[in-house]
C-alpha cells in the first residue's frame, strides 16, 4: 500500500519509493529507503502525513506519500 | 564497496605544516548541532562571509586550543547539508568546497563531519558522500542525550568500527567532549583517517544502510509516546498550529519592540548628546567641515548603532525560533496556505527569513529548485516585513497610537503576511501558470532548549555583519543627503548655511509630495523620508530626524513634530494618515541591497516589475487606508 493509505501508529516498512530521479534522490537523502522502518503518528491536512523514522520526524506532503510504498511488519 | 582506510589525502594535507594554519571544515546535516559546535569552537572570533561567486552564507571563524597544531585552526561551518551531490545549490557548495580551493586558494585539510544520533542514516549517506571525495573526516556524534531520552543512541565505538574514523561524542551547548575533539582534530590533521566508498549515488546508499542496520541505530527502544510527538499533534494542527504560529509571531514581535524600544532611544540620546558635543568640541570653529563629520557623518553612525540591539534581538529571536525546533513546525503549517497559492512547500523558508531581512531571503530562493518558483517567490520576498522597517513603525506607532503600539506593529505585520498571500494567488496565476513544484518533505527536528550563549554568539556576528555592510550604506546614504542638504536652490546663502526648506534635498521633496495629498501627507519631509526609505529603510527614521534638525533645532522630540506634520498634512487626521505612511513603508520596495539581488538573479525587467508593483501597491493601500482611516 501507499504511504498515504497507510494506518496511523502501525510499524511499516518502506518496499520502495519512487524511480523518479529527483523525488528519490530527496527522499534516499533524509533516510526514506528501501527496507527503513517509519511508522505514521499525525495525518496532516491535503493528504500529508507526518511520520517516524527511527527517532526522526519527517513531514511529508500528500506527493512525497504517493512516491513512497510501505507494508505493516507482521 | 570497501569500508576501510585510505591513505591520506596528500595534497591538501601536505597543508598542514607550520607554514599555513590548518583548515577544518564542519560539515552535516541542518539541525543537528554542528552550528551551535561551531558558535561553541570559535566563540566571538568568527565572521560571515559569502562563498566566493555565490551568495551562500558561510561562516568562517578560528578555533583556538592549546592541543591543535600551533594552538589554533581555521574553521569553516559548511551549510546544513543532506544531499551534496543532488541537492539545492548551497548544499552542493559543501561538494564544491572540498574539492575545490574556493576558500582564500586552500583546500580543507580535515572535515568534522557531525553525526546526530536521532538520526543516524541521513548523517550517514552525507558522510557517504562526504567519503567518495576522499576527504580525511574527524565524527563528532551530536544529540546523544536526546537520542538516549528516546531509548535509542549510537554506540561511539562500533561507529569507529564501521567507519575506520575516530569518533568524539560531543554535547555542543555543554561543552563536554570538545577537548576530546581538539586531540583528535590535532591527531587526525597529522595521521589523517579517510573512509571510503564506491562511487555513485546507490553505493553511498548502500553503506548507509548497511552502516545504520548495523549500528542497530534509528529504532526507537520504547514504545512510549514521547512528549514531543504529543506535542507535534498540536502544532501540526492546522486548527491549533496557524493560531499558535500567529501568536508566537505576535508575541515576538512584542518582545522586540519592548525591550528595543528603550536600548533604541537610550543609544539615541547619549549619541546625540554627550557624543556629538563633545565632537564639535574637538572640531572647533563652526564651518561648514564641522557640520558635515559631525551631522553628516557621526550622525549616520549614531543612527546604525542604534540599530544594533534591534538588530541582535531580531536575530536573537529568530535564532531561538529556529534552534528551540518551532520554525520547521511552523514552516509546516504553513506550507498549507503555501501550497494554495501555488508554491513549494519550501518557499516558506526565503518567507520567513523575509521578515527577518529580504536580501538573505533572496538567497535562500536557492533552496527552490525550479526557477518558476524562485521567481514567484522572489516576488513575494519584499512585501514581508523586514526587520530594517520596525524602527519606522515603531516611531509612527508610539506616536500615534500610544498604548496600542504594539498591536499597531503586530497589524502591519499581519498586513504584510495578507499581501503576501494575496501577490501569491496573482503569481499562481501568472507566473506559476502550469508550474508543478516537487513533492514537499520537511524534517522535524528535535524540540531543544535554546542556548543563549551560542545563539548570542551568532547575533552578534550578523549585527556586525549589518554594522558593516548596512552600516556603510546607511552612513554614505546618510552624507549625500546633508550633501543635498547644504547645497542652496533659492535665497541667498552659503553652502551648508541653507536653511533646508531651501535646499536641494527639500526641492526634490516639495516637487513629489503633493502626489501623496490623497494619503495624507502632502509634506515633503514624509516624501524626504520615503524617497531616502529606497536606500535603505533604516534611513528612514534618520531622514525624518536629519529633517526637523535641520529644519527646526528646537523641535525637540522628532514623534511631536511628527504628530504636527501629519495633522497639518492630512487636515486633522494625523492618526489616519500616519496609519498610512506605515501602510506604505510597509508595502513598497525594501532597500537598494534587494534591488540589486532582484537585479543580479532575475535582470533588470523583473527588478523593475518588482519595484514598480511594489511602489503601485503599497501607494493604492496609502490611499485606502486614509480615506477609510478618517472616516473612523
Amino acid at each position: 500500500m501507499m504511504l498515504a493509505d497507510a494506518p496511523m501508529g502501525v510499524a511499516l516498512t518502506v518496499l520502495s519509493v519512487t524511480n523518479e530521479e529527483a523525488p528519490r534522490r530527496q527522499l534516499v537523502a533524509h533516510g526514506v529507503w528501501p527496507g527503513a522502518s517509519i511508522e505514521v503518528f499525525h495525518r496532516a491536512a491535503f493528504g500529508g502525513r507526518v511520520i517516524r523514522l527511527g527517532t526522526d520526524r519527517l513531514a511529508l506532503d500528500a506527493r512525497a506519500c504517493a512516491r513512497i510504498e510501505v507494508d505493516a511488519v507482521a | 564497496m570497501k569500508d576501510c582506510c585510505e591513505e591520506p589525502r596528500e595534497s591538501a594535507n601536505a597543508a598542514v605544516t607550520a607554514t599555513s594554519t590548518p583548515l577544518v571544515v564542519l560539515a552535516g546535516n541542518p539541525n543537528s548541532g554542528k552550528s551551535t559546535l561551531f558558535n561553541r569552537l570559535t566563540g566571538s572570533r568568527q565572521r560571515v562571509i559569502n562563498a566566493p561567486r555565490t551568495t551562500v552564507e558561510l561562516a568562517l571563524g578560528t578555533w583556538r586550543d592549546t592541543s591543535l597544531p600551533g594552538t589554533s585552526v581555521r574553521l569553516v561551518d559548511l551549510p546544513g547539508a543532506y544531499d551534496i551531490v543532488n541537492g539545492s545549490p548551497d548544499e552542493t557548495l559543501t561538494g564544491e568546497v572540498l574539492a575545490s580551493e574556493r576558500l582564500d586558494g586552500q583546500l580543507p585539510d580535515l572535515a568534522v563531519v557531525t553525526i546526530d544520533a536521532t538520526a543516524p542514516g541521513r548523517s550517514l549517506y552525507l558522510l557517504a558522500q562526504l567519503a567518495q571525495r576522499s576527504m580525511p573526516a574527524v565524527l563528532a556524534v551530536t544529540m546523544a542525550d536526546v537520542a538516549a531520552s528516546r531509548g535509542t543512541g549510537v554506540d561511539p565505538a562500533l561507529l569507529a568500527e564501521l567507519t575506520s574514523l575516530p569518533v568524539t561524542v560531543v554535547d555542543p551547548r555543554t561543552g563536554a567532549g570538545l577537548d576530546a575533539l581538539a586531540a583528535q582534530v590535532a591527531r587526525s590533521l597529522t595521521r589523517p583517517a579517510s573512509l571510503s566508498v564506491d562511487a555513485g549515488e546507490e553505493a553511498a546508499l548502500e553503506w548507509a544502510h548497511a552502516t545504520t542496520v548495523a549500528l542497530g541505530a534509528g529504532k526507537s527502544a520504547t514504545r512510549r509516546i514521547p512528549w514531543s510527538d504529543k506535542a507535534d499533534r498540536a502544532l501540526l494542527h492546522p486548527w491549533v498550529g496557524i493560531p499558535l504560529f500567529m501568536a508566537v509571531l505576535w508575541a515576538t514581535f512584542q518582545l522586540i519592540t519592548w525591550v528595543a524600544a528603550p536600548l533604541i532611544a537610550g543609544i539615541d540620546a547619549v549619541w546625540q548628546g554627550p557624543v556629538l558635543r563633545g565632537a564639535r568640541w574637538l572640531i572647533p570653529g563652526d564651518g561648514w567641515w564641522q557640520s558635515a563629520v559631525v551631522d553628516g557623518v557621526l550622525s549616520g553612525v549614531g543612527t546604525v548603532l542604534s540599530f544594533v540591539p534591534l538588530m541582535m534581538l531580531a536575530f536573537l529571536a529568530f535564532a531561538v525560533l529556529e534552534d528551540s525546533g518551532y520554525l520547521a513546525r511552523a514552516s509546516f503549517v504553513a506550507d498549507k496556505a503555501l501550497r494554495l497559492i501555488g508554491l513549494d512547500g519550501r518557499a516558506v523558508l526565503p518567507l520567513i527569513l523575509g521578515y527577518g531581512c529580504n536580501l538573505p531571503a533572496l538567497a535562500a530562493l536557492k533552496v527552490l529548485p525550479d526557477a518558476r518558483q524562485r521567481l514567484a517567490t522572489a516576488l513575494l520576498i519584499p512585501f514581508t516585513s523586514c526587520t530594517a522597517r520596525l524602527p519606522v513603525y515603531l516611531l509612527l506607532a508610539a506616536a500615534f497610537f500610544p498604548g496600542q503600539a504594539g498591536t499597531a506593529v503586530f497589524c502591519l505585520y499581519l498586513l504584510s503576511a495578507v499581501v503576501v498571500i494575496a501577490a501569491g494567488l496573482v503569481a499562481k496565476r501568472t507566473v506559476l501558470r502550469g508550474s508543478s513544484s516537487a513533492m514537499t518533505l520537511t524534517v522535524l527536528p528535535s524540540f531543544q532548549r535554546p542556548h543563549l550563549r551560542s545563539l548570542g554568539s551568532s547575533a552578534l556576528t550578523r549585527s556586525k555583519a549589518f554594522v558593516t555592510q548596512a552600516g556603510t550604506v546607511i552612513v554614505v546614504a546618510l552624507a549625500a543627503m546633508w550633501v543635498f542638504a547644504a547645497i542652496p536652490v533659492q535665497g541667498n546663502h552659503d553652502f551648508a548655511q541653507v536653511p533646508v526648506q531651501d535646499s536641494a534635498y527639500a526641492a526634490g521633496a516639495k516637487a513629489a509630495a503633493p502626489l501623496f495629498a490623497p494619503a495624507g501627507f502632502d509634506d515633503w519631509r514624509a516624501t524626504s523620508a520615503l524617497t531616502t526609505g529606497l536606500v535603505a529603510k533604516e534611513l528612514v527614521v534618520a531622514a525624518f530626524a536629519q529633517s526637523y534638525a535641520l529644519d527646526d533645532a528646537s523641535t525637540g522630540r522628532i514623534s511631536d513634530a511628527l504628530v504636527t506634520t501629519f495633522d497639518s498634512s492630512s487636515g486633522g487626521h494625523g492618526s489616519a494618515a500616519a496609519a498610512a505612511f506605515l501602510v506604505f513603508v510597509a508595502l513598497y520596495s525594501p532597500c537598494v541591497a534587494t534591488m540589486g539581488e532582484l537585479r543580479r538573479q532575475f535582470g533588470w525587467r523583473w527588478m523593475a516589475t518588482s519595484v514598480g508593483l511594489g511602489i503601485a501597491l503599497a501607494y493604492a493601500a496609502a490611499v485606502a487606508t486614509f480615506t477609510v482611516g478618517r472616516l473612523l
